[in-house]
Formats: structure tokens, C-alpha cells, sequence
């Protein structure tokens, strides 16, 4: 049996113990994973016609996984919706404000999955949940998990997903149009791991 | 009169000859302006709007436009390659006339480099620019907060250097109608007779 450490959740200066909210007997088989560099988190969304990337500088991810105990795997990840970067001041303003992540009223945004599936050929598919905003809905992740090369012991798990940014309140109002924000937003991530023993 | 002949004069109307401008000089010249004038103003009010989207708008409008400006210029400047301009008016002095190719040199020069400038602001800005919402213009460099505020700057410097050198050719353009009392305005006119005989 392992136990997950208790590692503080420390993306906010929040403190907010991940670890204690594992169940640490049911995940017996799963491996415990800590992120390492290099570790992104990107999103694409088109303005006025035009896409452009956009990163979270500041995110946590907790990950128990382990392909042959997807039963037992869990993914926990927060992220600092303040921390958000898109190489321009001004539009980095507009996002962290009221009409968009309003990281005044909340700043945390956390994904949380306990149901996996195996796609075959090391492609896997998380049913999790999404809490941003102030919501919280269900979105999937299509995701690989495969070895590092020259790390025998690491592993990078990449993948993506997409969700309306209107289900969950981003940008209302005149920035609602899809002409001039798209409202479909991409989100792609990826993460080194090394084992927690 | 035979009507290959008055199509030969149609096609000649549209070149210019060592009198006067022809229709395509003259439909670059005065769309131009225009489109310059319009873009001007949008700069001048999208820059003084708080963020916002009201800004985002008319920003990518202004970008959208500046693009169509570049691509005029080109364009007109491949055509005055393969079409001599009309000579200065007998008489003129050396002097004058060597100041009024710098200042339509300044002016091309400034046709370009205004939207180049832009262009090169906003990809420094990660912002790139769509096309009327067609297609997206592929950035010139990476994106950089300091080259972005050096650009921008220099754009917003071009911009002021241009209403000096419009102002002069303006000026120029009137003190040769009403002073000299030549033909330097009137060949820039469409109608005029000088070509029907
Ligand atoms: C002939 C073409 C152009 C003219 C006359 C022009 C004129 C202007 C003016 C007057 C401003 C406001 C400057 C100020 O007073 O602060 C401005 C700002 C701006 N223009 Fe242009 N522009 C042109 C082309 C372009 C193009 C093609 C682009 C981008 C593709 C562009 C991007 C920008 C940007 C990003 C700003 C804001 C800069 C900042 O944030 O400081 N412009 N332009
Ligand atoms: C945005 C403003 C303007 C720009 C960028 C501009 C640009 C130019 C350029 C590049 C030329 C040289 C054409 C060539 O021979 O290749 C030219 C010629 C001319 N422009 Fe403008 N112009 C502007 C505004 C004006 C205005 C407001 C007037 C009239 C009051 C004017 C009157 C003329 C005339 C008469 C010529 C012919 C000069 C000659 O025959 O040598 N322009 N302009």
C-alpha cells in the first residue's frame, strides 16, 4: 500500500491539502505521480478571427495513475486562474477581471477525474469534472501516458480538452459573441512524472 | 470615332503619361487617402477607449484595414514601378523639386512602415491579426513585452510623422494650384481633360 505524502496544495498560498482528500486505501494500485518540469498548461481561443495560446503559470496536479488500475487512478488538478499569461498586459487584465475568470471572487479553478478509460495504444479518456467560475460541469480529457525518453523512471502525460466558455460564465455580455471570442476553448496539457514512492 | 479606337483611349486613360496621372495612379492616390484618414481616426479613438471590448472591436478593424493598406501599397507601388509618374512642371525650382520626390518618397516609405510597424506590434502583443475575419496573417516574431512596447511606440511615432508630411504635401499640392498656378493638383483630378483630345 502506498500513501499519498501530504503535500500541501500550495498554488494559492491557499493550503489546501490535496492528500488528505485521497482515499488512501482504495487507491492501493494506482501509482502516485508529482509533476516535475517541464510541466504546461496552454489554452487556444480565437479573438476577432484569429487564435492566439495562452498558459496558467501557476497550477498544482495531483495524479494517481497507473494504466492496469484505472479503477484506482484519480487526477486532481488546481490551478491559479490569476497566474493566467498571454504575453499581453492588457488582454491578461481583461481576463483575470469580473467579465471573464473574476479571480477577485474566486481564483482556484479545479479539475477533478475518477473515471478512465482505456482507448488502446496508451490513449486514454478521463470523465471528470470542472469546477471554474463557480461551476461545475463534466469535461473530458483525451490524454497518453507514456515514458520519458532517457528517463526510464518518468513519464509524460499529454493530452487536451474543450469546453464552451460559456457554460461556465466566461465572458458575457458583448464578449458572448462568437464573432469576436470563440466559444469553444482548448485547453492542451503537459506533464513530466516521476513517481512518488 | 471606330470602337477600337475609343478603347485604345480608355486604356490609355488608365496609364499615366508625362503630363498627368492616369485612372489607376489616380484611383490608388485618392482611395488611399481615404482609407488612410479613416484609419487614422480609428487609432486615434480605438487607443483613447478604456479596455474593453468597444476596444477589441475597433482595434481589430484598425488591423484588418491597416492590412488592406499595406496591400494597396504594394500593389501601387508595383504599378508606379512599371508607369513613370509625370515629370515636375517645367520651370520648377531644383530645390522644390527635389523636396517633393523626398516627401513622396517619405510617404511611400511611411504607407509601408506604418502597417509593418503595427504588424510587427502585434505579433510582439501574441495578438495576431485576422483579416477581416478571413484569414489570419502569420506573425512576424515571437511574442516580447518590451519589443511589443517599442514597436507600439514607434508606430504611434510614424503616425505623428505622418500628419507632418501629409500636411506639407497638402500644403504643396494647394501652393501649386493657387500660387504657381500649375497643372501639379489638377493632374492628380480625375476628369480632367487633358487626355480626351
Ligand atoms: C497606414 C496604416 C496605419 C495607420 C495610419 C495607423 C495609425 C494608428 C494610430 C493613429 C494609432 C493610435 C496611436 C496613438 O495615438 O496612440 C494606432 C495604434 C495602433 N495600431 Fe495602427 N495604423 C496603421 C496600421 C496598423 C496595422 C496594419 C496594424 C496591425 C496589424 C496596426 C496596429 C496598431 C496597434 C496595435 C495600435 C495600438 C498601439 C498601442 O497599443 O499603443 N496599425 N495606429
Ligand atoms: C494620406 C494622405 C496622402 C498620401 C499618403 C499621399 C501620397 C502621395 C504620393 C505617394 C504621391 C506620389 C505619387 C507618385 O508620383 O508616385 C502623391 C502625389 C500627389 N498627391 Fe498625395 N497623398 C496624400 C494626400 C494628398 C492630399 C490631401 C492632396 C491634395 C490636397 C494630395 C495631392 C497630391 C498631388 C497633387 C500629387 C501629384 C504630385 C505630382 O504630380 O508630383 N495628396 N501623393
Amino acid at each position: 500500500m502506498i500513501s499519498y505524502p501530504d503535500r500541501i496544495f500550495t498554488v494559492l498560498g491557499l493550503q489546501i491539502i490535496f492528500a488528505a482528500a485521497l482515499p488512501t486505501t482504495a487507491a492501493a494500485e494506482a501509482q502516485a505521480w508529482q509533476t516535475i518540469k517541464p510541466r504546461s498548461i496552454t489554452f487556444v481561443a480565437v479573438q476577432a478571427g484569429a487564435p492566439f495560446e495562452g498558459r496558467f503559470e501557476q497550477f498544482e496536479a495531483l495524479i494517481q495513475f497507473s494504466p492496469d488500475a484505472l479503477e484506482e487512478s484519480r487526477f486532481q488538478v488546481g490551478i491559479d486562474l490569476a497566474s493566467v499569461e498571454t504575453d499581453y498586459e492588457d488582454r491578461d487584465e481583461i481576463l483575470r477581471g469580473a467579465e471573464f475568470f473574476d479571480v477577485k471572487a474566486e481564483r482556484l479553478a479545479v479539475y477533478e477525474a475518477v473515471s478512465f478509460a482505456d482507448l488502446g495504444g496508451n490513449k486514454f479518456r478521463a470523465d471528470g469534472q470542472l469546477s471554474l467560475n463557480g461551476r461545475r460541469l463534466p469535461v473530458v480529457l483525451a490524454f497518453t501516458f507514456v515514458p520519458a525518453e532517457e528517463q526510464r523512471n518518468q513519464y509524460i502525460l499529454r493530452g487536451h480538452a474543450e469546453f464552451n466558455r460559456l457554460d461556465f460564465g466566461i465572458g458575457l455580455g458583448d464578449w458572448a459573441d462568437e464573432k469576436w471570442i470563440s466559444h469553444t476553448v482548448e485547453v492542451h496539457f503537459s506533464l513530466q512524472l516521476t513517481r512518488i514512492d | 470615332m471606330s470602337q477600337d479606337c475609343q478603347e485604345l483611349i480608355a486604356i490609355r486613360k488608365l496609364k499615366n503619361t508625362a503630363e498627368r496621372y492616369g485612372i489607376v495612379s489616380q484611383a490608388f492616390h485618392w482611395l488611399i487617402v481615404v482609407l488612410i484618414i479613416v484609419q487614422y481616426q480609428m487609432g486615434r479613438i480605438a487607443e483613447d477607449l478604456p479596455l474593453g471590448f468597444d476596444k477589441l472591436v475597433l482595434m481589430s478593424r484598425h488591423k484588418s484595414l491597416g492590412m488592406t493598406i499595406l496591400g494597396l501599397a504594394l500593389l501601387r507601388l508595383l504599378w508606379r514601378l512599371a508607369n513613370k509618374s509625370p515629370g515636375s512642371p517645367p520651370g520648377l525650382h531644383r530645390a522644390l523639386q527635389g523636396l517633393g520626390r523626398t516627401t513622396h518618397v517619405a510617404l511611400y516609405g511611411l504607407l509601408l512602415a506604418l502597417p509593418i510597424t503595427g504588424w510587427l506590434a502585434s505579433s510582439y502583443a501574441n495578438s495576431p491579426v485576422s483579416w477581416w475575419g478571413w484569414f489570419t496573417v502569420p506573425d512576424l516574431v515571437m511574442p516580447d513585452k518590451e519589443n511589443f512596447e517599442r514597436l507600439s511606440e514607434l508606430h504611434q511615432l510614424l503616425t505623428r510623422f505622418l500628419i507632418v508630411v501629409v500636411t506639407l504635401h497638402a500644403a504643396a499640392a494647394l501652393v501649386h494650384h493657387f500660387y504657381f498656378k500649375d497643372d501639379v493638383l489638377r493632374r492628380m483630378l480625375p476628369g480632367w481633360p487633358g487626355l480626351r483630345k
